[in-house]
């Protein structure tokens, strides 16, 4: 009973890992400007992350090893430090979304301007990583970031024509008005937001610091497995009311409370309470796992000693490096920097780093001196090849797509 | 690896790329500037109309109601500011941008009275006030999509 | 010890001391003088200096110039091969991190200046 409380928990943390803020801003925008024409790439990216999640939990399960411990050996110091450098980048802007999408929420409740709680938040922030029991904290959030679930009750309150969804998902059209330019820079933001890469390293670190072996595979793919797809229902349900109620009436979503709209037209303050529960949990969550990944990069790749649960003064290079990480996010969210724009840039960039974090774990996940039987099996390995098809694609386009379309204007 | 920090540096110079907005050279420009400011206002103007719904079916918070409203008016003002800081190409575009102008100003009023009035807390007269916002709306719609 | 490929086996490791701890990456090898019979490797080098210099190129010689000026000498950190334990997916010493000459200089460092005066610094792992 106790072993499948604990498989239920991990599930419901993966689920509330899989949502942030970078899901909330673009699915709604997404649904809201493209309609369900991108829900496509929301079961692409589903389908990734859970393969690459899953090999990099196999991974570290069998060795012991982290991602970016072995991104080092496997591709020499030199590469290594230049993907140790963006994915810091990447991963710190992240959180300064992630930062801002609790402020946000708090904006929300209270109508107090988000400038006003980033401080506070950075503050919170700083206090459970510093002394919290880590792990109650990252069931209280995956559990709390159930309440997103209200987005999925409010489908089925309005009541849509279900063939009409199913023939818009099956077969996309790119909205008058809209260039083919802007539907692609919008795909790889939606692949970045779904497959973010700081969700594989915190997954795989995560695995590491639990001592999981190779007794907990159980584990490792329950939470992959389930907790993945569940997320990507939440993030289809936010596609498709944006696409229900906003869509018709020519809104563009700029601000959260966009996002949320149609949820409060379905059920009210009730509803508008659940939604920002839910986003609270799952924001703070994701500024949690930004900011623990941010320190997990660095210290992995130079072997630092790391971990949420040794105590700071065990690890003073990572705590040092956290709390630095932290004041920095929370300064550049304070230069009253578009908070949505950051995040679009956040998983746009984080969908161009995809690649050098995908090669080296499809690279050990093959090498049978490092995982013995638990080296991947064909399955893995075919979606292994085409997702790195994939996201070299999408990298190798980011650059001239985000040129072209001046930022998804 | 120097090429790494050239493609770095391309990407914060891109990211800040979007929030300067030249003179319009061509007439074809303008009527495009025209066109992103009459969107931005019709989606405030829209989604200004959908949260006075909610607040007369009783559905929203005071607090919702006048936060939403806050931002829908600030997209309308920004879409005056960065449309009315474009040069016209010519006086045939001068007039498109004082027949423009005037209605995203009459969209901004019109969305400050509604702030005003939920922060107020006077609900029961946001209905009212609110009843130009769809012909509003309907006007900038042939600026948005001219060849319609 | 059994024939090695410095670049597959020993560079960019994980290093563990005698009880597991992790003291760094082997940044580079020390390789014994040529003209005293067959080369070999007789210690792990680890730190800014040897992570720099093994790098190379312009950022390579900044992190060699800063970690120099921070250790206050360009010597990196040197453990002998006979310390060596195990190589294996990560390379075992037979010595306590403590032991090893400036392993932990920064980490004291900034425990004491920094880390270890922030309330709750000191809290027991869970």
């Amino acid at each position: 009973m106790k072993k499948v409380l604990t498989l239920a928990l991990g599930v419901m943390t993966a689920i509330g890992g899989f949502m942030d803020i970078g899901d909330l801003v673009t699915d709604a925008l997404i649904g809201a400007r493209f309609g369900l024409s991108m829900v496509w790439v929301t079961v692409v990216a589903v389908i990734g992350i859970t393969a690459y999640s899953e090999m990099a939990g196999r991974v570290a399960a069998a060795t012991n090893r982290t991602v970016f411990d072995l991104v080092r050996e496997r591709m020499g110091a030199g590469i290594a430090l230049c993907n140790v450098l963006a994915s810091y980048t990447v991963t710190a802007l992240t959180l300064v979304a992630e930062l801002c999408g609790v402020a946000l929420a708090f904006e929300l409740a209270t109508n107090v301007h988000y400038l006003l709680w980033v401080p506070l938040v950075a503050f919170l922030t700083f206090l459970v990583v510093w002394r919290m029991p880590y792990e109650h904290m990252e069931r209280l959030y995956g559990v709390l970031g159930l309440a997103l679930f209200v987005f999925v009750a409010a489908v089925w309150h309005f009541g849509p024509d279900w063939g009409q969804l199913f023939h818009d998902v099956t077969h996309p059209l790119i909205p008058r008005g809209e260039g083919r330019p802007t539907y692609w820079f919008y795909a790889i933001a939606m692949l970045g937001a779904q497959m973010t890469p700081y969700e594989v390293f915190f997954f795989s670190s995560g695995v590491v610091e639990h001592h999981w072996s190779r007794d907990n595979l159980t584990e490792i793919r329950a939470n992959t497995l389930v907790g993945y797809p569940v997320g990507g229902v939440l993030a289809v349900a936010i596609q498709v009311v944006a696409y229900l109620i906003l869509q018709p009436q020519g809104i563009e979503v700029k601000q959260l409370s966009q996002t949320v709209l149609p949820v409060v037209l379905a059920f009210g303050q009730a509803g508008l309470a659940f939604a920002i529960v839910g986003i609270v949990a799952a924001t703070f969550g994701s500024a949690l796992e930004t900011l623990l990944s941010s320190g997990y990069i660095v210290a992995h790749h130079f072997g630092w000693r790391w971990g949420k649960f040794e105590s700071p003064v065990g690890a003073t290079r990572f705590a040092t490096l956290l709390i630095v990480t932290l004041l920095g996010a929370a300064a550049f969210a304070l230069t009253t920097i578009d908070p949505i724009r950051i995040t679009i840039y956040a998983v746009y960039l984080g969908a161009a780093t995809l690649p050098f974090t995908y090669i080296p774990i499809l690279v050990i996940a093959n090498d049978r001196q490092y995982l013995g039987d638990l080296a991947n099996g064909r399955l893995a390995n075919v979606l292994g090849v085409v997702y790195l098809l994939v996201v070299t694609v999408a990298a190798l386009a980011a650059l001239p797509l985000l040129i072209s379309t001046k930022g998804g204007l | 690896m120097r090429s790494r920090h050239g493609i770095a540096a391309a990407g914060a110079v891109l990211l800040l790329l979007p929030a300067c907005v030249g003179p319009a050279r061509t007439e074809a420009d303008y009527r495009a500037d025209a066109s992103n400011a009459a969107k931005t206002a019709i989606s405030a103007l829209e989604s200004a109309q959908l949260t006075v719904q909610t607040v007369v079916d009783g559905k929203a918070s005071a607090v919702y109601a006048s936060l939403r409203l806050t931002e829908d008016e600030g997209e309308a003002e920004a879409a005056i500011v960065a449309f009315g800081s474009v040069q016209p190409p010519n006086e045939e575009m001068q007039r498109l941008r004082a027949d423009v102008l005037g209605l995203l100003q009459q969209a901004n009023t019109l969305l400050a009275d509604l702030r005003i009035a939920a922060f107020r807390g006077d609900h029961g007269h946001l209905d009212a006030i609110a009843q130009p916002l769809q012909p509003t709306a309907d006007k900038l719609q042939r600026y948005e999509h001219p060849g319609r | 010890m059994p024939d090695l490929v410095v670049g597959l086996d020993l560079l960019d490791r994980e290093i563990l001391d005698v009880d597991g701890k992790p003291v760094g990456k082997v940044d580079d090898v020390e390789v014994s003088d040529p003209e005293r019979g067959p080369p070999e490797i007789v210690a792990l080098l680890m730190g800014p200096t040897a992570y720099g210099r093994r790098l190379g190129g312009r950022i390579g010689r900044w992190i060699e110039a800063s970690g120099a000026k921070l250790a206050e000498t360009d010597e990196p950190i040197r453990i002998p091969m006979t310390s060596v334990a195990q190589i294996d997916v990560s390379i075992r010493l037979s010595v306590p991190l403590k032991s090893i000459e400036r392993a932990t200089r920064l980490e004291d460092w900034l425990r004491e200046r920094f880390v270890g005066r922030i309330p709750g610094a000191h809290r027991a792992s869970e």
